[in-house]
Formats: structure tokens, sequence, C-alpha cells
């Protein structure tokens, strides 16, 4: 019997790792996945300096490291400021951007393999 | 440059005790004087038993930029000016300006290190008010105070949290002058900060 259920799930393994749609599928979950994370790592990042900008603790007021600089040297020098650089605002956007098509698309691909496979 | 020392004397009015492990740290100041916009850096450079040094940085976004160190002690609960080091280029070597110079005129502003390690009691009687502060650097708490000499009238908000520097902002209005109109707002607290000049070299 367990050799029986063995068989019957190694077949659908080999099955599934075959199809190319499967594959597709599994890469894009795994792409999804992935910004999914980012995002969400974003997300808390952004949520977090609105709280800064609003609150009344000295904490949350703009620091800048100079690591042991002279001032001239780093004068331009945007590091250790805790808001989001135009840079990784910019980053933000674009992975937004992605996760929402390959989110889209991933959708659209198990509409389609529900079709096949009512 | 006389104004700048003002300005730079009136920040050191609200320089509370520095300690040790604060060296480096400090304030960077949006300075605006006739209409114009300097970027103001103050931060400790060493803390010595009864002496501090303290940098402060002027620049502006053109080629505009000085240094200016000093070294300060305290005598009988007040801050006295020992040595003062200017340096006006990156190319220059810092020169010693003679102490008269950066003393306010007599009458024209607020003595030079009046408050200088002083408790926050000393200046209580010119409290004013309680009040959220909007700053570049965020927004914060900060006491508001309010002091009148000759027709100026300084308005300045501290935040004992703010370290080393205090001061989160300084609104000065005056008519006897134009360099009576001025104000410094916090932009950020700075940190890791080296010196441009080597303050062993007041001694």
């Amino acid at each position: 019997m367990i050799k029986y259920i063995f068989l019957i799930i190694l077949f659908t393994n080999s099955g599934l790792a075959k199809t190319p749609q499967l594959r597709m599928l599994d890469d894009l979950t795994k792409r999804v996945g992935i910004l999914e994370e980012k995002v969400k790592t974003l997300e808390e990042r952004v949520a977090k300096e609105k709280k800064n900008k609003t609150s009344q603790n000295s904490s949350s007021l703009k620091t800048v490291d100079y690591n042991n600089k002279k001032i001239a040297d780093s004068v331009s020098s945007n590091s250790g400021i805790s808001s989001l650089s135009l840079a990784q605002q910019k980053k933000l956007l674009q992975d937004l951007s992605r996760y929402e098509k390959l989110s889209s698309e991933r959708q659209k691909f198990l509409d389609a393999l529900s079709n096949k496979n009512p | 440059m006389p104004f700048l020392i003002k300005i730079l004397s009136i920040v050191f009015m609200f320089l509370t005790i520095a300690l040790a492990d604060e060296v480096g740290a400090g304030s960077l100041f949006t300075a605006t004087l006739a209409n114009k916009k300097l970027d103001l850096f103050v931060y400790i450079t060493k803390v010595e038993n009864k002496a501090l040094f303290v940098e402060f940085h002027y620049s502006d976004s053109k080629s505009y930029k000085t240094w200016q160190h000093y070294h300060l002690k305290k005598l009988d609960e007040k801050l006295s000016l020992v040595k003062v080091l200017l340096k006006e280029s990156l190319e220059s070597e810092a020169r010693l300006i003679e102490k008269g110079k950066l003393e306010i005129n007599k009458g024209e502003g607020f003595p030079l290190y009046e408050f200088l390690f002083r408790s926050p009691k000393s200046i209580e009687k010119n409290l004013i008010g309680y009040e959220v502060v909007q700053l570049a650097a965020g927004t914060i708490n900060a006491r508001r105070y309010r002091k009148r000499k000759n027709g100026q009238i300084i308005d300045f908000w501290i935040n004992d949290q703010v370290k080393p520097i205090t001061l989160v902002k300084l609104v000065s209005r005056g008519t006897k002058s134009t360099s009576q109109n001025y104000s410094l707002e916090l932009k950020s607290l700075i940190k890791n900060v080296s010196a441009q000049i080597d303050p062993d070299r007041l001694k």
C-alpha cells in the first residue's frame, strides 16, 4: 500500500516537473514571493518613516553619520539620513510595478490552468 | 564675518554640558540671514575636565566655507574663551584670531557664553511656553524662550534631548540693524564628525 502511494506521488511529481507550464507557474510563484517580501520590507520602512516624521521624540530626528570624516569631505553625502532617498523611492515604485505585473501574469496563468483542468 | 560670529555667540549660549561620549556629535542648522541661507554645523571635538572644544563650520551652496575652532574653559560655572582658530578654506592653514573680535559689542546683543554650562533653571525666567516645532529635521516638542535687549528680540526653542547642542530653533528680530534679523533651524543631528582643525593646536 505504502509503495503504491509512493509510486503515485513519484508519478505525480515527475509529471508536474515535466510540464513546462507548471515550471513557469513555479517560477512565477517564486518570483512573486520574493517581490512580495521586498515590497513588504519597503512598505514597513515607508510606514516607519511616516511615523518618524510625525513623532515628537528626539530619536526620530534626522541624523547624519559622518563616519569620522571631516565635514567638508562629506557635506553632500546623504549617508545616514533616515528618510528614503529618491533612488530608493524609484526602486520601490519599480518593484511595486514588477510585483503587480507578475501577480497579474500568475493569476492569468492559474486561470488558464483551471480552465484547461476544470 | 562679524555677523556670523554674532550668530555663533548666540548658539554658544545654548550649549549645555557636553559629555565625553558626545565628541563628534552636534547639530546642523540652516541659518537664514539677509535672505541668504547657510549651513551651520556645530559639533563637539574634545572634552576635558574643565574645558570644551567646539568646532563651527559655515558653508553656502557656492564656495563659501569657513571653520572656527573654540577652546572654552569652565570657570566658576561660566565658560570663558581661551583661544579661537579660524580656517577660511580647505587649502589654508588655521590661524589664531583675536579674542576681542569674537565678543559681542557691549549693548549690541547678548554676551558671549552667558549661559554656557549653566543649568536650564538660569533661563527659566525667559520661558514663554511649550510648543510643537516643525523642523527640517522632524517634528519635536520644545520649550520656547524669549529674550529682549536694545530692541532685539530673540525667540529660541530648546529640547534637552537634542544633545549635545539642545537648541532646535532660533529667531532674532530687531529694528536697529538688518544684522539683528536672522534665524536658525535644526536641519539634522550629526554624529562621528572629525575636526577640521586639530583641537590640540588650541592648547
